[in-house]
């Protein structure tokens, strides 16, 4: 039953499927990219990733207040590592990928 | 790169569109989802799985996810999302939602409860029934106290202001290097008529041990984001003085209406002139404090600057930090938009905004067209009560047609004037520097 829905998904239009391009396609491209998102998208919208443009350090003094303060699982090793690669490389003071958003 | 972005875009339009206009055919549509009488869960678990698979993870409460609800893992495109009772505001975010007013939006004397913005910290409480919403007073009183709205209403004296409230982080978006936050532009201000009690009425009915009360603490029924129970989004507070200031209200109406429930209902505190994080918002109890609080964002770095000037991306430690109180002069174009166009022949138009000054009054207000070489006084109405913003307008000449930028500077009674150039600080607040509008003069 559900695997024919499944199938069913994909022969949707493009405009409805998504079954085949997960929500962190969204976002810029780049290595550790999937494991940000489930990190940072699990208590915030990744809106407010978007918006940022840091240094790595700024990166990750970012992650340290998120536990510290706001109730994020302690990230160490390569996990953290990948992230903060990604994060500041996407999203570093150059801004290669900040888009204000238009007012509706 | 533009091409995939495009399609994005598409893609993320088409999948709010579809929960717009019929939430129930879209969990159908695009999960196979169906629901029973309850309107919760899965019937007969259709759908689940295909939600689990789009989600990356398991849907631990799926039996309580009401139907026609877009998950919000996939709710991150914005182009569909809207706010109940808001309007043309520029959405930063909306798990927190963070919204502004573009400028030309503002041009009203009283900010429409529609186009005040809204900075969230935490997630908004459901439920905001102002008949059993109650307020707690207690720490440095003699007589702690629970108040209902209608106590406050019938013990107090209520009193209508207009009252200016703005963002410490407004103006974020053109620090460079950026600083973390959202990333405001101009419009997290505004200035609605906001009827309440006076504060001071309220912690005095309580008793106020005035020898020991350094400080309150403010908390209010929004969560945490992370879902952690009891973990608290933000709860910060103000000096005794300005909580005895008679303007600082504790206010249940905004525009003569309940309060929209992302600007604080059914109560909230207005302390007009500092930072918005001074005005907690869904209020339920004031913790008079006999130290200066201690709450999340009132410490570390939060709504503090450097106590001496820093150069642009210095790093400056926690110890330098001082909290922000009153906000700096500032003022808005909010007529015409930029971008306006005047047409062929016609070289005047009347150019308008507002402009406010913390605790202070905005004595002059100047205007130029010439990128500052010369600057033309402004009429400027007096404010309708203290901390309202007030109203300036300029007819401005065009000499010929071309392209002008029309920037106002507002200057306070304290010879406090805007400036050009930012005081750059690392968390990105009070970002005071003039406003600037294009404006093309049509050969």
């Amino acid at each position: 039953m559900n695997r024919l829905l499944g199938y069913w998904l994909l022969a949707l239009p493009a405009s409805f499927a998504f079954a085949d391009s997960p929500p962190w396609e969204d976002l810029p491209a780049g290595p550790g990219r999937e494991l940000t998102y489930g990190i940072c998208s699990a208590c915030h919208s990744m809106q407010i990733v978007r918006q940022q443009g840091l240094t790595r350090d700024a990166w990750a003094d970012t992650l340290d207040w998120m536990t510290e303060e706001q109730g994020m699982a302690e990230l160490t090793g390569d996990p953290r590592e990948q992230i903060l690669d990604y994060l500041s490389t996407a999203f570093s003071p150059e801004r290669p990928n900040y888009e204000p958003t238009e007012a509706q | 790169m533009p091409s995939t972005k495009r399609s994005l875009a598409k893609r993320e339009r088409g999948l709010a569109e579809l929960y717009a206009a019929d939430p129930e055919r879209a969990d159908a549509l695009v999960f196979g989802r169906r629901t029973d009488r309850s309107r919760r869960g899965f019937l007969k678990g259709a759908g689940l799985a295909t939600m689990a698979a789009a989600l990356g993870a398991p849907v631990v409460f799926w039996r309580r996810l009401p139907a026609g609800l877009i998950p919000a893992a996939l709710a991150e495109g914005l182009e569909g999302f809207v706010i109940d009772g808001k309007d043309g505001l520029r959405v930063l975010g909306d798990r927190p939602v963070n919204a502004e007013t573009p400028a030309h939006l503002l041009d009203d004397d009283i900010t429409p409860m529609a186009r005040h913005f809204i900075r969230n910290n935490g997630i908004p409480p459901a439920n905001v029934d102002a008949a059993s919403w109650r307020l707690t007073v207690d720490g440095e009183v003699e007589t702690p106290l629970t108040l209902s709205i209608d106590d406050l209403r019938r013990d107090f004296q209520i009193v209508d202001l207009q009252l200016q409230l703005e963002c410490g982080g407004n103006g974020r978006a053109s620090f460079n290097p950026p600083a973390r936050g959202n990333q405001w532009t101009v419009g997290a201000v505004g200035n609605a008529q906001w009827s309440g009690v006076r504060y001071r009425d309220v912690i005095r009915a309580a008793g106020l041990k005035e020898n020991t009360a350094v400080y309150t603490g403010h908390y209010g029924a929004d969560t945490h984001l992370s879902g952690q129970p009891g973990k608290i989004p933000i709860s910060r507070g103000i000096p005794i003085s300005k909580a005895l200031e008679p303007h600082t209200l504790i206010a249940f109406e905004m525009n003569g209406e309940p309060i929209h429930p992302m600007n604080g209902a059914p109560l909230r505190v207005v302390a007009p002139g500092w930072p918005g994080s001074c005005s907690q918002k869904w209020l339920t109890r004031i913790w008079v404090r006999d130290q200066v609080h201690d709450g999340p964002k009132m410490t570390g770095s939060s709504y503090r600057v450097p106590a001496y000037p820093v150069a642009p991306g210095q790093k400056v430690p926690d110890a330098a930090l001082r909290i922000i109180e009153a906000m700096p002069v500032k003022s808005l174009i909010t007529y015409p938009r930029s971008g306006f166009e005047l047409q062929t022949g016609q070289q005047t138009l009347e150019v308008r905004g507002h402009a406010w000054a913390g605790e202070a009054e905005v004595e002059t207000l100047d205007v130029t067209i010439d990128f500052g070489a010369t600057w033309l006084r402004a009429e400027l109405d007096l404010p309708p009560n203290k901390y309202a913003w007030q109203r300036w307008r300029a007819r401005l000449e065009f000499p010929v047609a071309g392209y002008y930028e029309v920037w106002a500077r507002a200057t306070d009674t304290n010879g406090m004037m805007q400036p050009f150039a930012i005081d750059w600080n690392p968390k990105g607040y009070l970002n005071n520097s003039l406003h600037r509008i294009a404006v093309r003069v049509a050969a």
